[in-house]
């Protein structure tokens, strides 16, 4: 495999990588009153484990997942511009498996992205559109 | 109950006002000097060896058949037209520079051992170690001070000069410099001699020493220079410091729950509507500073996408010939500058919004003619000094170059009048600030956090003037040192501790978080900054002609430099936690967090650009063979913009918030403008500069860090394509991150006459707390209660 090849597919495979680091990062809950990571600095008194999370911890999947829509769509360039440029099998097949990798992850991210997990709720609990609590 | 927030010191109108107790206890106080004095005291040590050690420029260079090579004057005025014409700003030398050309001592001696070595008969050992032998013995004779060339290195720089006339003489250009740059031959016989001094500084061994007087660098196989054993040993102890001091903090942050930011808890602020808290005339005069800042952040981005077209395009800009008119040595200066000058625009701006906050009490007359006038000054420095550049290197203004023109130095580009003036105008807005606040001083004690506020703004010409040391004839490593006060200490270091400063007090005057939480914040930034920041701007000396002990202690200490950017990581979530928590609590919503939002783009950044990308080329046996490629730029783009910019545009949005009235205000813009910058960034930096960085490192270890630095290489077709890439990044960067912050600041000065003026020194209050339930203690409490 051509040097320049080998690196530039490394580099965007590296990419997909921290975007998938980023997607699961944004799954994990930020909140202190849920997350069991970060209960040490749990509120004693907010019982809100029924509750969706508040803001900023509301806006930590989308926060992310477009972060890693960012990496993804680096490593699509990158990843064609590779292509492009070393023509032969072995180049092929490797640049073939990254950017249909690579695809599969924007598949995911947009699919993670049009999902309504994100709410916002009022001092009292009741819930607001997103655009209205930004 | 209702009590009102905001100053709290006791307000007593008569003769005698007692001082407010002092908040902090008087162990921070002992740490912060402490820790001060160490630090600076190891500081003066560094200087005193940098005029001790530094490589000596003889008085004549001679061959060994007794023929006159160059003379020390040379070598001097070499330097100067290197200098006047902007060269820095196009290549290296010892490393330090731009990335676009060569690093002018790796280029010499390469090219000098390549033509030794073949007069020596290339191939045969005999030859090789006979070159080694050339260019490591140390020839310098301080008697007669003279140092003694062999004939075949006479010869081969008889050649380099003819060279270096060919390539700075070029009328074609297709460098990035201007067609016939330099054409005179006696600048060009000067500046080859000042070249071949900085190559024999770099491959001559010190007295009793078996290492170059810059270390051994650059790596060049063909005259022997390797890492040292300090370059290696240091690296090592780098790395542990490091993980130490990550895991000191760690462990003391787990174990006193009380460091950091931590919120009122179970208070309940009403944050006043923007449109009614009052604005004093000069606060409203800050409209004028934030859309010149707009102006001047929009013409750096569109002059550093002009300089990184050169990389894409050595020719010209889609085949027009720019290097003719704003050569890419022009453009990277005006890039560079800006990214200072539109920064401290904005905190100049911020620090006059905030002093009537902060006094809690109607400004004196006049204020807002003296902050008129330091806008009108500042236009005038940043145009003159940006224009004297221009004109520079063109050589206008005669032998008055340096004042007026061009200085050269990177960062300290601008002529030493400019530089006179912006001192002046800094040490003028101090002025301003003491005028505003020196009846709250009155009644403060001198550890105060009002007095913290005044001492981190005056620490700001005091040493921006240092800069001024950096003397276009004085010798290399001493002129790189007072260069490295302005662009290490000021900005990294005595900035970042005004903006520590400023933040806290947005948050104390927000109501969000306690004076004595904020205090405790700003004294362990100072100490965590003292310990690695002062120490730690060794970092930059490595390879510049310091000697070993300063190499160790700058690897040693500027490893601590990430742990307080780890600690800012800590703090992102905090602030918006903070803004939520209290957004929350309010009846009225929280009407800064797009502002907040940038903090928190702070801290990643910090973490990142800083942090990450800072410490990745910080250890010495990386910084060997990485020094000047473009992970120098990686670092210092994520860094400059994602700390110092980011934050300049938070404080920004901040005070424009109470500019611009609600009916005006978009949150909406604000939003993208955040979003764009900082796609914006992360594409600049993972599309181009990394990888980029990461191909020169490679061809650096493998070649030689002259053939990193080769413009061939540079411009070759997979790097010119990654400097392509970076196109829709920036287009993003400046179409949806700029232009928005520029009709933001085009409201502010549109609308700034439609607000209330101030009638009573309440009106200036940020939020009314309406509830006092807190387990805090009140900011009054005496000192040492903790």
């Amino acid at each position: 495999m051509h040097p320049e090849a080998a690196f530039l597919a490394g580099y965007s495979f590296s990419l997909i990588l921290i975007a998938v680091g980023l997607e699961r990062v944004g799954r994990c809950s930020t909140d202190p009153s849920t997350s069991r990571t970060l209960a040490a600095s749990r509120p004693p008194t907010r019982r809100t484990s029924d509750l969706e999370p508040d803001w900023p911890h509301s806006e930590v999947p989308a926060f992310h997942l477009g972060l890693a829509a960012v990496a993804l769509a680096a490593a699509l360039v990158i990843a064609t511009v590779s292509a492009v440029r070393n023509i032969g099998p072995v180049e092929l097949i490797v640049h073939a498996s990254l950017l249909a990798l690579i695809g599969l992850r924007i598949r995911h991210v947009m699919v993670g992205y049009r999902t309504p997990t994100r709410q916002h709720t009022t001092k009292s609990g009741n819930e607001i559109a997103p655009d209205a609590a930004r | 109950m209702v009590i009102q927030g905001g100053p709290t010191s006791v307000r007593v109108r008569g003769n005698v006002e007692p001082r407010a107790a002092r908040v902090m206890a008087k162990g921070w106080i002992q740490a912060v000097v402490l820790v001060g004095v160490f630090g600076f005291t190891v500081l003066g040590f560094m200087a005193a060896r940098t005029y001790q050690a530094d490589p000596p420029i003889p008085d004549r260079v001679v061959s060994a058949s007794g023929e006159e090579v160059f003379t020390g004057e040379d070598v001097r005025s070499g330097q100067e037209v290197f200098l006047r014409n902007g060269i820095m700003q196009f290549g290296s030398i010892f490393g330090h520079g731009a990335y676009l050309g060569p690093d002018f001592t790796a280029d010499y001696l390469h090219r000098a051992a390549v033509l030794v070595e073949a007069t020596y008969g290339a191939g045969g050992a005999d030859a090789s170690g006979r070159t080694i032998e050339d260019f490591r013995t140390n020839t310098y004779d301080p008697a007669t001070s003279t140092i003694v060339y062999s004939d075949a290195r006479a010869a081969a720089h008889g050649e380099l000069a003819q060279h270096y006339h060919d390539f700075f003489a070029n009328p074609a250009g297709d460098t990035g410099l201007r067609p016939a740059a330099i054409a005179d031959r006696e600048d060009t016989r000067q500046l080859a001699a000042y070249f071949s001094w900085t190559a024999w500084a770099a491959s001559a061994e010190r007295p009793d020493k078996d290492y170059s007087y810059t270390n051994n660098w650059p790596p060049e196989e063909l005259v022997g220079n390797a890492p040292t054993g300090d370059v290696v040993v240091w690296s090592v102890l780098s790395l542990i410091a490091l993980l130490a001091g990550i895991g000191a903090l760690l462990a003391v942050f787990g174990r006193w729950n009380w460091l950091g930011w931590h919120g009122r808890d179970q208070q309940e602020l009403s944050f006043r509507s923007p449109d009614r808290v009052a604005l004093t005339p000069s606060q409203k005069s800050t409209a004028g500073f934030f859309l010149v800042m707009a102006a001047l952040f929009l013409v750096q981005t569109l002059v550093g996408a002009a300089s990184q077209h050169y990389r894409a395009e050595i020719g010209g800009f889609f085949g027009i010939d720019s290097d003719r008119y704003l050569p890419y040595n022009i453009v990277r200066t005006w890039h560079v500058q800006l990214s200072i000058f539109w920064v401290v625009t904005s905190f100049l701006a911020a620090g006059i919004f905030l002093t009537p906050m902060i006094a809690g009490r109607k400004e004196p007359r006049g204020q807002h003619v003296l902050s008129n006038l330091l806008l009108g000054a500042l236009v005038i420095v940043v145009v003159g000094s940006l224009l004297g550049e221009l004109a520079g290197i063109h050589g206008w203004f005669g032998n008055a170059w340096s004042w007026f023109g061009m200085q050269g130095f990177e960062y300290l580009d601008l002529g030493r009048f400019w530089q006179i003036l912006l001192t002046i105008g800094l040490a003028f807005w101090v002025v301003i600030l003491w005028r505003g606040l020196h009846s709250r001083l009155a009644v403060e004690h001198r550890t105060n956090m009002p007095w913290l506020f005044f001492y981190a703004a005056l620490a700001l010409p005091a040493f921006y003037a240092v800069g001024l040391l950096a003397h276009p004839r004085a010798t290399f490593a001493v002129a790189d040192f007072w260069r490295f006060i302005v662009v290490h200490l000021w900005v990294e270091d005595f900035l970042e501790l005004f903006t520590t400063v400023m933040v806290a007090y947005m948050f104390v005057l927000l109501g969000v978080v306690r004076q004595r939480v904020a205090m405790t914040v700003i004294f362990l930034d100072i100490i965590l900054y003292s310990a690695g920041g002062v120490i730690g701007m060794a970092h930059h000396l490595y390879f510049n002609g310091e000697p070993a002990e300063v190499l160790a202690l700058g690897a040693f200490f500027s490893a601590f430099e990430v742990i307080p950017l780890t600690f800012l990581t800590l703090e992102a979530w905090t602030f918006l936690q903070l803004g939520a928590r209290q957004e929350s609590n309010s009846a009225t919503s929280f009407p800064h967090r797009w502002a907040v939002m940038y903090l928190v783009a702070v801290g990643f950044w910090n973490f990142l650009g800083a942090g990450v990308f800072g410490f990745l080329i910080n250890l010495p046996i990386v910084s060997y063979y990485e020094i000047g490629t473009a992970l120098t730029a990686n670092h210092s783009h994520a860094a400059m913009m994602g700390v110092y910019g980011m934050l300049a545009v938070g404080f920004m949005l901040f005070c424009l918030r109470y500019l611009v009235p609600e009916d005006r205000w978009s949150d909406k813009l604000a939003m993208i403008s955040f979003w764009s910058l900082n796609i914006g960034l992360a594409w600049m930096c993972f599309v181009t500069l990394l990888p980029l960085g990461v191909l020169q490192l490679h061809r650096s270890v493998t070649d030689g860090y002259w053939a990193a630095r080769e413009l061939n290489f540079v411009t070759n077709d997979l790097n010119a394509l990654l400097g392509w890439l970076r196109l829709p990044g920036d287009v993003l960067f400046i179409g949806g991150g700029v232009l928005p912050l520029l009709w933001i600041g085009f409201n502010g000065v549109r609308h700034r006459g439609s607000h209330q003026d101030v009638l009573h020194d309440d009106d200036l209050l940020l939020f009314t707390e309406v509830s006092a339930a807190s387990s805090y203690a009140p900011d009054d409490e005496p000192a040492g209660a903790r």
